[in-house]
């Protein structure tokens, strides 16, 4: 199994969740634009369909996506664009730099590659 | 779902009344008022009345223009939200009957239309909570439901699962009184619905676990919630 990069928002507190403090705000509109154009792209690897509560704003009980995106080299969740689109957080620095360096164009991977992500956050 | 589909027809109705009414005071325009201008503006005392003339030209351009852009706004409205015409444009086809979910998600359409059939039921394949179903922003009632299934003649009156998380959770979710409106039974998930592209389906809690240091969510198949099944009375 090729390595893959795994994104993330969230980081563990005891037993629940808290946004991550290295997470920086986008105030910029076009690069805005060009991150949500990468992360809807890609190949999905797992999705529930459902809609949870807005970690930052429990009054959106019913509005965030669960589930994974890949375009091979990184494995993304579908709340980053939730995220980004609604309280401006940009992802990681690392997934930052690659999308700029890919033109902020993801492919949708082999069959067999989306697969072998799903074991990896499921099982690895 | 109704209320969508009024606001949709009003909308489209409204707009072709006002480009007819726009139409014809074009033709008014072209044929009349230049030719009464032109004469009104020979005599002292029609001077008043020219320039009222060439305010309504001005007028009738920006209506005309306005027209255009409500047009083009409807349009936008209805590529997001869904549609008049039967059903919802939100509807898709997948192997085992039909999920809706909006253009916006792209890859969530793929995922729905790649997963299999139930064996001699209808899929139903949608976001859920217990009580309702999402469709974008639109919050659906067993009773919206039920008219989407009843509108897709692929249904054939069989037994229907609810691929949308939770609907089958609590002591009256969505799915019970599915049932009662369609009288067939209705299978849905008490927990979290999952597919994934290794080919795995199915009902398991959402487990947090940590993969190479990064915080994960996901299905745990060690621990499978349960598919409940729902009898009409």
């Amino acid at each position: 199994m090729a390595t893959m990069r795994i994104a993330s928002l969230w980081r563990l507190n005891g037993d629940s969740l808290e946004l991550r403090p290295d997470l920086d705000r986008c105030e910029d509109p076009d690069l805005k634009r060009q991150i949500l154009a990468f992360l809807s792209e890609g190949g999905f690897v797992l999705r529930s369909p459902g809609l949870r509560e807005d970690r930052l704003d429990p009054s959106r009980p019913n509005a965030v996506p669960l589930g994974y995106l890949s375009d091979g080299e990184w494995i993304w969740p579908l709340e980053t664009s939730y995220y980004l689109e609604q309280h401006d957080i940009l992802p990681e620095q690392d997934l930052l730099d690659y999308m700029r360096a890919r033109g902020y164009e993801a492919p949708k991977p082999d069959p067999t590659v989306l697969a072998d992500a799903a074991r990896l956050l499921t099982e690895g | 779902m109704s209320d969508l589909g009024e606001i949709s027809a009003d909308l489209m109705e409204v707009l072709g009344r006002l480009e007819r009414v726009l139409a014809r005071l074009t033709a008014l325009d072209r044929n009349t008022l230049a030719a009464a201008q032109a004469e009104a503006s020979c005599h002292p005392e029609g001077k008043r009345a020219a320039a009222l003339i060439a305010r309504a030209r001005g007028q009738l351009r920006q209506a005309s223009e306005g027209t255009i852009a409500a047009r083009r706004a409807g349009e936008d409205w209805l590529s997001q939200h869904g549609s008049a015409q039967g059903g919802h444009s939100s509807g898709f086809d997948t192997p085992g009957g039909r999920a809706y979910f909006p253009p916006s998600e792209a890859k969530v359409r793929e995922a729905a239309a790649a997963l299999p059939a139930f064996p001699g039921e209808y899929t139903f394949d949608a976001h859920g909570s217990s009580e309702h179903v999402f469709i974008g922003e639109e919050a659906l009632s067993a009773q919206d439901v039920a008219e989407l299934i009843k509108a897709d003649e692929k249904w054939e009156g069989r037994p229907v699962r609810l691929f949308s998380c939770d609907t089958g959770r609590g002591d009256a979710p969505i799915a019970a009184e599915l049932a009662e409106i369609l009288g067939v039974k209705v299978t849905a998930p008490e927990g979290r619905a999952w597919s994934s592209a290794d080919g795995k389906s199915g009902v398991y809690p959402v487990e947090i676990r940590v993969v190479q240091g990064v915080v994960v969510e996901v299905p745990n198949y060690d621990a499978e919630g349960s598919w409940r099944e729902f009898f009409p009375d």
